[in-house]
């Protein structure tokens, strides 16, 4: 994809070049908000990559300017509040999705490629790894024909990794992820209730310990 | 007295005053009344002793060689009905008025003096002329009752005078007070929320309006500083959060990259770790500026409390298993309530792992939820050393920490954001109790279904 980066912070837009890089998309990175309409004009972008807190011209007068010029480029604003009121003023002004600093940068990979779909996913009703399977409408979790009973926090968690089968997450992500906002305890809580959904699942694993990464869910080889 | 209201308090001095001024009166009075009716007695005994020379003197055929003839009928029938005494020369009485029944005593005294006689006060003159001398005095009998009359006369007024002072003065206080308890009624509704609100200025030009102005630019001031407060933090959040996603994204790469040693990569996930909480305690200073400008955005939606305590109790249960405590919860299958769902987690969540955390080995943990009346009641208590008396009105301050206790982890912002979260939704959170057995913690948070 040809991916337009508005970022300020010369050592963020560094680590998104690189990582967008190595997930092989072209990258064009400008530094304000004028530069950034003057290449969405001059040349065709997949996607767009906001940042809101711009000098001079912020990235929602961006946003504004390029819907007023008809440009329906998907735009993905990367904001430093988690606040209601920028998420919704960001959607409503026509971004496509959106990501609060700071974020995890596979995060951003995956939000990338998603965004990269000519058509967006429907929300699947249920995840499939191997041969579990998890229902999201009533939470419920087969092992082939054996159903498994969880606990709330379990079924947030394996959720989370069975959306994106084969990805690694670090534990801080997954602290992230599950848990409202930062839990004290979290690393240790991640660990546990992966070692009680571990059980539950039972063999042949299918969740795998990535040393020092973290731990992600695969299909066994 | 103290407590009374300005307007009485004012009466009541004023009344005093008054009452003070009319005793002051009668007395003042009662004294230059006396004096002048004195002066007024003493002229009039003078006058007649003169009158009774007079005629001694013009008595035809009176004059003899040896001096005047005293006749009874020369003394005048004004001096009579007072005490009256006649001598010759040689002190030999001549006349005795009727009330007076013994000869005064002599001594030597000519102007108007005092004299007790009969154990009475009698104020008594002496006049000599041609050889006679008349002494002529009286008691002071009708004086002093008049001086009496007059002095009760005023005191049977102080009541009136009390009264109308009393209640006069409370009707003129309240109407001087009146603009006082619209400037009362008008700050009240200045908060930190609202504020740009400013008091009425009267169109008059008295002391209250100048206080007002002076007010006025107070809250201008209070306003200026205080925005510049909240947006300092808000600001300071912000740009933090930028950094923060660099280093974030520096350490991830260290994590992911392969010629790394495995030691640095775990290193680097410790750091990660690090940097996921300033990034948290960020949010929460964050959180905070909102709340103090009145600017907590709730994003409200129907859920079932139920589900969320759920999840935290699952939470408790892993952390309480090592720690060997017990985790009971009473908590009704569907609970519904219309909040921020992410905030009252977040409350939930601080307070059941402070119970985690504050907790003794072996102890328990209690939570329990339900509904009352219009409100939902969650209760969170655990066992442990309970929070000192002298400490419990700083629970809810930020960066406070009861013990400071450092290998309890946590900065001290979960309370003050516990119940700052409560309170946009209209709740609270108290300590219910803290004992050294027993704490117990009670959010209510209004249901809004």
């Amino acid at each position: 994809m040809q991916i337009l980066v508005v970022e300020d912070e010369v050592g963020l837009a560094r680590h998104i070049f690189r990582a967008l890089t190595q997930a092989s998309h072209e990258l064009t990175i400008v530094h304000d908000g004028e530069t950034a309409l003057g290449e969405a004009e001059a040349k065709h972008y997949d996607l767009i990559v906001l940042d809101v807190m711009l000098p001079g011209m912020d990235g929602f007068e961006v946003l504004r300017r390029l819907r007023g010029a008809k440009m329906d480029t998907r735009v993905l604003i990367l904001t430093a509040r988690g606040e209601v009121s920028d998420r919704v003023t960001g959607l409503g002004l026509g971004a496509d999705d959106y990501l609060a600093k700071p974020f995890a940068m596979q995060e951003l990979v995956a939000r990338v490629s998603a965004l990269g779909r000519r058509f967006p996913e429907k929300a699947p009703m249920k995840l499939q790894v191997g041969d579990l399977v998890l229902n999201l409408a009533d939470r419920a979790l087969y092992r082939g024909t054996r159903r498994i009973e969880l606990s709330a926090r379990e079924v947030t968690l394996l959720r989370v990794l069975m959306r994106e089968p084969g990805r690694i997450f670090s534990r801080t992500e997954l602290c992230e992820r599950v848990w409202e906002r930062e839990h004290e305890y979290g690393v240790k809580l991640v660990e546990a209730f992966i070692s009680r959904l571990r059980k539950k699942i039972d063999s042949p694993p299918l969740i795998h310990t990535v040393r020092y990464l973290g731990y992600t869910i695969r299909e066994p080889e | 007295m103290r407590n009374w209201p300005l307007r009485w308090k004012i009466a009541h001095y004023s009344a005093g005053l008054a009452v003070a001024a009319t005793l002051g009166g009668a007395i003042t009075t009662w004294f230059v009344m006396r004096h002048a009716e004195i002066a007024a007695f003493d002229r009039r005994l003078t006058t007649d002793a003169q009158e009774f020379f007079r005629d001694v003197e013009h008595f035809e055929g009176g004059r003899t060689n040896s001096g005047p003839v005293f006749k009874e009928i020369l003394v005048p029938l004004s001096l009579r009905n007072h005490l009256v005494e006649v001598t010759d020369a040689t002190g030999a009485v001549l006349y005795l008025s009727p009330r007076l029944r013994q000869p005064f005593p002599r001594d030597g005294i000519k102007e108007f003096h005092n004299h007790k006689i009969d154990g009475k006060k009698v104020r008594v003159a002496e006049f000599s002329e041609n050889g006679l001398t008349l002494r002529a005095g009286d008691d002071l009998k009708e004086i002093n009752q008049i001086g009496r009359d007059i002095f009760l006369a005023m005191l049977g007024a102080i009541p009136t005078v009390l009264l109308i002072t009393l209640f006069g003065s409370a009707w003129v206080a309240s109407k001087a007070i009146a603009p006082v308890e619209e400037i009362r009624q008008a700050a009240k509704t200045i908060t930190a929320q609202r504020l740009d609100q400013r008091l009425p200025v009267p169109p008059t030009n008295d002391e209250i309006a100048g206080l007002i102005e002076v007010l006025n630019a107070t809250f201008e001031r209070l306003q200026r500083s205080f925005e510049q407060s909240v947006r300092f933090s808000a600001d300071a959040s912000h740009h933090l959060k930028t950094p923060i996603a660099v280093l974030r994204a520096g350490v991830e790469e260290i994590l992911v990259d392969v010629n790394c040693s495995e030691s640095t990569q775990a290193r680097a996930e410790g750091l990660l770790h690090r940097i996921h909480h300033v990034s948290s305690v960020v949010d929460n200073l964050l959180l905070l500026s909102r709340a103090d400008a009145g600017r907590l955005e709730l994003s409200k939606a129907e859920f079932d409390l139920g589900e969320v305590l759920e999840g935290v109790l699952d939470d408790a249960f892993i952390l309480a298993e090592p720690l060997g405590l017990k985790v009971e919860a009473d908590i009704p299958k569907h609970l519904l309530l219309n909040a921020d769902r992410t905030f009252v987690a977040m409350i939930a969540q601080n307070l059941v792992e402070n119970a985690v955390k504050y907790n003794i080995p072996g102890g328990r943990i209690r939570v329990e939820a339900r509904a009352v009346n219009s409100t939902v009641e969650m209760i969170i208590g655990n066992t442990g050393d309970g929070i000192p008396k002298d400490r419990t009105g700083q629970l809810f301050e930020r960066f406070y920490r009861v013990r400071g206790d450092e290998r309890v982890p946590g900065h001290g912002l979960g309370l003050s954001i516990t119940r700052e979260l409560a309170r946009a939704h209209k709740g609270d959170v108290e300590l219910v109790r803290s004992d050294d057995s027993w704490t117990e913690m009670r959010v209510r948070l209004p249901r809004g279904v």
